[in-house]
């Protein structure tokens, strides 16, 4: 049929025209983190550094402040996963199972926090925090985190609580379980792999959050704060700039890599 | 084994009453079905002996013992559900010995229940088996199985068959019925189904927007129906209802303007007034089919001709209204045929017309 | 009970914020309400630029991510061979910040940059051109787009899906057996029954497309003013708060008139959310 095949062609074209330009960019700035500067202030250019070099990522993490605050980064990203399981989660149970007055309200509430982002809260914690001494805390910044992720980390824990039949924790409490037993013996298990994804998801989200993490540090940044400083007030030089981006990527893309079935199902995409 | 006593157990619903004033005893070593269509009660009223549901009025007492404060697990209860409920997570051998691992039975006991149990549903070879891989049936097995190590002193089942393909039931009721006679557990199980119902339980109540409407024995209950509803919901097909009035004396009722003898017991009977409506009540297999008239036989008209194997199922018209008739599979019936139909006598039920409940005939007596 | 953390929880840090946005904004450092922030802001040099960036880097960004958003989205559920790859390919930017994206691009345009370089491989060129400089705002504005929608584009990509997948395949199959063709299908059934995601999708983007930061800063400075970055400089170097939380207030309310907008234009009727 050839109406068929030229369809099919067609399609596949287009799919691989659009997989490459997602792809290529990624591709280059990894090739420029591994170019050494000299490379990188070269004219004309070669775009695959021969040969590569490390010389380029070591300058950059050398560098002052960026391996305290990708450790900040990732303490952050810590905190705020144990703030938003541990506050979302029991939301996301309570919503999953229980038909109370106002849960309509709260679903709605939180469908509008997801509008509101990092801008509109940043600034007036800022202010807050310095009357409050959290200002230019890790925790600070791990608590706004946790405000940005929390819708979604209650959406998601509840849809993965709404995937565990109710049945099944009253079947455990037939048979002899307190509701914390069959809580704890039956749902979590079961739900496991879904709030871990969550978790995952909230970590890159922190792991990326610029704008609250520039505004509400000063000395202890995060990686990302400490980056768009550099950029927009240091003018650093272009192979910081590069490797910092490469750098920043690379966790958050392996982590997606590994989650990637799950993080389809959080959206609410079925796998086929 | 204990017995069971709901005394006025109500549950409520927002505005909805599931469960009305409900009191029911259940025997030691009994089969109690509870059946009834639809919304009519019976789960949320077992889902209250389970302590599942917190209940708006009235108690539960379970072998003596007050346990309407009392959470699931300490009722003496184990539950069968209707979706299984087995945990996915754990293999079949975890899952059977859940409530036992809770309980802290020592591990030589439960090593022993837990074979009994697999050889009583002979699930003995599944036991390393995680839930997902097994069929629908041996899920099913797994939770029964589940549910009789705790050794309770009721068994609750909620529709454990409404989920199995049609062979599947029939062989799993016959277990269920052997599993019951040889544990004698008190077992109380709800249904939809009034085949499951008259083949399984000792004694059946049959519900009705969330009231007992009748409680007695299958063979009371199907050749002795408390109203219209209770005929018409069991047997099937089901009774058929046909409007007639008395005539004088007391002594024979005009349907489809034949008269129909009344036996004796009919005769003082309340509910029964000369000139005054009636609802005679016969199920399909008790006409005698006549191909001639004859006297106390209702003329009637074949419109289908049903042959169903085991029996032939005609739909006749008798004066206007429709109704069954089972035959069987050999006489030869064509639609459009005039036949003469002559209900068996002992086999006669009467309802008054408005509310559909029973008349009953001065042998009888109250026997709720 | 288990809902009272979250409450809390949102409540300080989530409604109070917002109130005290307000305040910021509206209040003199000594007290009492004042307008002087607002006029600051909007007599300030770089807010006509920002307000118009903020609002035509949006205008067009989001129906382009929009357009190749369902493109893939379509691909996918066309469920040919290697889909599930090409899904996950497509959903990498999900996990790509908008500052690395900045940078990602920044490789390209740069005067020494990747898109010189290849030009100058191809012959097309012999000296770098620039591309990021206030004296090329086409290409400079350009470069913010290209990242913004490569970045991007998932998001949308993602919702449109999942409500591709709700659709049940019988409205497509009903439509085959009619006789309609691929893009009569496409505008009469999938579109439609596409509407509630698209508003979704619509909604969320166009929010975050407006407060666009961190691409825009790493890839011209401040040469390209948009209302966030000036929200940042003036909390971040002029240490003026609250001016900045005028610019937080404006954004706000922009946001808010948006989604209004857009559930207005795209009024669900309820028999189309029932899918009847």
């Amino acid at each position: 049929m050839m109406a068929r095949a030229a369809r099919t062609a067609i399609l596949a074209t287009i799919g691989t025209l659009i997989a490459a330009w997602v792809l290529f960019p990624i591709l280059l700035i990894s090739l420029a983190a591994f170019s050494s500067r000299a490379q990188l202030y070269s004219w004309p250019r070669a775009i695959v550094p021969t040969p590569p070099t490390l010389d380029t990522i070591l300058f950059f993490l050398r560098a002052q402040g960026v391996w305290q605050s990708t450790l900040n980064s990732l303490i952050v990203a810590l905190f705020t996963i144990v703030l938003a399981v541990a506050i979302g989660a029991p939301a996301g149970y309570a919503l999953s199972r229980f038909r109370f007055p106002g849960r309509e309200g709260f679903r709605l509430g939180i469908l509008a926090t997801k509008m509101f982002p990092a801008t509109v809260l940043a600034i007036p914690l800022a202010v807050a925090y310095i009357r409050w001494g959290l200002y230019d805390n890790l925790l600070g910044v791990a608590i706004v985190h946790t405000a940005l992720a929390l819708p979604f980390a209650i959406v998601i824990t509840t849809s993965v609580f709404v995937g565990v039949p109710m049945e099944l924790e009253e079947a455990a409490m037939t048979l002899g379980c307190t509701r914390l037993q069959a809580f704890l013996r039956v749902a979590l298990p079961i739900a496991l792999p879904g709030l871990a994804a969550a978790a995952i998801f909230t970590f890159v989200l922190s792991w990326n959050e610029v704008f609250a993490a520039a505004i509400l540090t000063l000395h202890n940044r995060t990686l990302p704060a400490l980056l768009i400083n550099a950029v927009a007030f240091a003018g650093a030089p272009l192979d910081y700039r590069f490797a910092g981006g490469f750098f920043m990527i690379v966790p958050a893309l392996i982590i997606i890599f590994i989650i990637r079935r799950y993080l389809m199902t959080l959206w609410g995409v079925t796998i086929r | 084994m204990a017995t069971v006593h709901l005394d006025r157990v109500t549950k409520r619903f927002g505005r909805v009453t599931a469960v009305d004033g409900v009191t029911l005893e259940v025997r030691d070593g009994e089969f109690m079905v509870l059946l009834g269509p639809s919304g009519c009660g019976k789960t949320t009223a077992l889902r209250c002996i389970a302590g599942l549901e917190r209940m708006d009025g009235g108690r539960i007492v379970i072998g003596g013992e007050d346990v309407t404060d009392r959470p699931p697990g300490r009722r003496g209860i184990a539950m069968v559900f209707q979706s299984y409920a087995v945990f996915p997570h754990m293999t079949v051998r975890d899952n059977i010995t859940f409530g036992l691992r809770i309980r802290k039975t020592p591990a030589s006991e439960t090593q022993r229940r837990t074979q009994q149990a697999a050889e009583l549903l002979q699930i003995g070879e599944l036991l390393d088996r995680y839930p997902a891989q097994l069929s629908g049936g041996q899920r099913q097995r797994v939770a029964v199985a589940r549910a009789i190590v705790m050794q309770p002193q009721v068994l609750l089942m909620d529709e454990p068959l409404s989920n199995l393909d049609a062979l599947l039931r029939l062989q799993m009721r016959a277990e269920l019925k052997r599993l019951h006679r040889e544990t004698g557990a008190t077992t109380v199980y709800v249904t939809h189904d009034q085949v499951e119902a008259l083949s399984l339980g000792d004694r059946i109540a049959v519900m009705r927007n969330g009231v007992i409407v009748q409680r007695d024995t299958p063979s009371v209950i199907y050749n002795r129906p408390a109203s219209t509803f209770v005929g018409g919901f069991i047997g099937s097909p089901p009774m058929n209802f046909l409007r007639g009035t008395v005539e004088e004396g007391g002594r024979s009722v005009r349907v489809a303007g034949a008269a129909l003898g009344l036996e004796e017991r009919w005769a003082g009977a309340e509910g029964i007034t000369a000139g005054g409506e009636v609802v005679v009540g016969v199920r399909p297999e008790a006409f005698e089919v006549m191909a001639e008239p004859c006297p106390g036989a209702l003329p009637a008209v074949v419109v289908v001709v049903e042959p169903l194997g085991g029996t032939t199922l005609l739909t006749v018209n008798v004066g206007g209204e429709t109704a069954k008739v089972s035959v069987a599979p050999d006489t030869d019936h064509d639609s459009g045929q005039r036949v003469w139909l002559r209900p068996l006598p002992d086999r006669m039920r009467l309802m008054e017309p408005v509310s559909g409940r029973a008349v009953i005939p001065t042998e009888e007596g109250a026997s709720r | 009970m288990l809902l009272a953390p979250s409450l809390v929880f949102l409540g300080v840090f989530f409604v109070y914020p917002l109130v005290q946005a307000f305040g910021l904004s509206f209040l003199r450092p000594e007290g009492g309400l004042t307008a002087e922030h607002f006029q600051r802001m909007l007599g300030d040099t770089y807010f006509r630029g920002a307000i118009t960036n903020s609002l035509l880097l949006t205008a067009i960004v989001v129906p382009i991510q929009v357009a190749i958003g369902l493109v893939i989205a379509l691909l996918v559920n066309s469920r040919f061979r290697g889909h599930l790859w090409f899904l996950y390919i497509c959903a990498i930017p999900l996990a790509i910040s908008d500052l690395a994206a900045g940078l990602i691009w920044l490789s390209v345009f740069t005067e020494r940059g990747y898109l010189n370089t290849l030009l100058h491989m191809v012959g097309a060129v012999r000296e770098p051109l620039t591309y990021l400089s206030a004296e090329q705002p086409v290409w400079l504005y350009g470069a913010i787009i290209a990242a913004e929608v490569w970045r991007a584009t998932a998001i949308v990509m993602i919702i449109l899906l999942a409500g591709l997948q709700l659709i049940p395949r019988d409205y497509f199959e009903t439509a085959d057996v009619f006789g309609a063709g691929g893009w009569r299908k496409l505008w009469h059934v999938t579109l439609p029954l596409l509407r509630p995601s698209l508003q979704t999708a619509l909604i969320i983007r166009t929010i975050l497309a407006f407060q666009l930061f961190a691409t825009v800063i790493t890839l011209s400075g401040r040469q390209v003013p948009v209302l966030a970055g000036e929200a940042y400089f003036w909390y971040g170097l002029y240490r003026n708060p609250h001016v900045a939380s005028a610019y937080a207030v404006l954004i706000m309310g922009v946001s808010v008139v948006i989604t209004w907008v857009y559930l207005r234009v795209l009024r669900l009727r309820e028999e189309e959310v029932a899918g009847g």
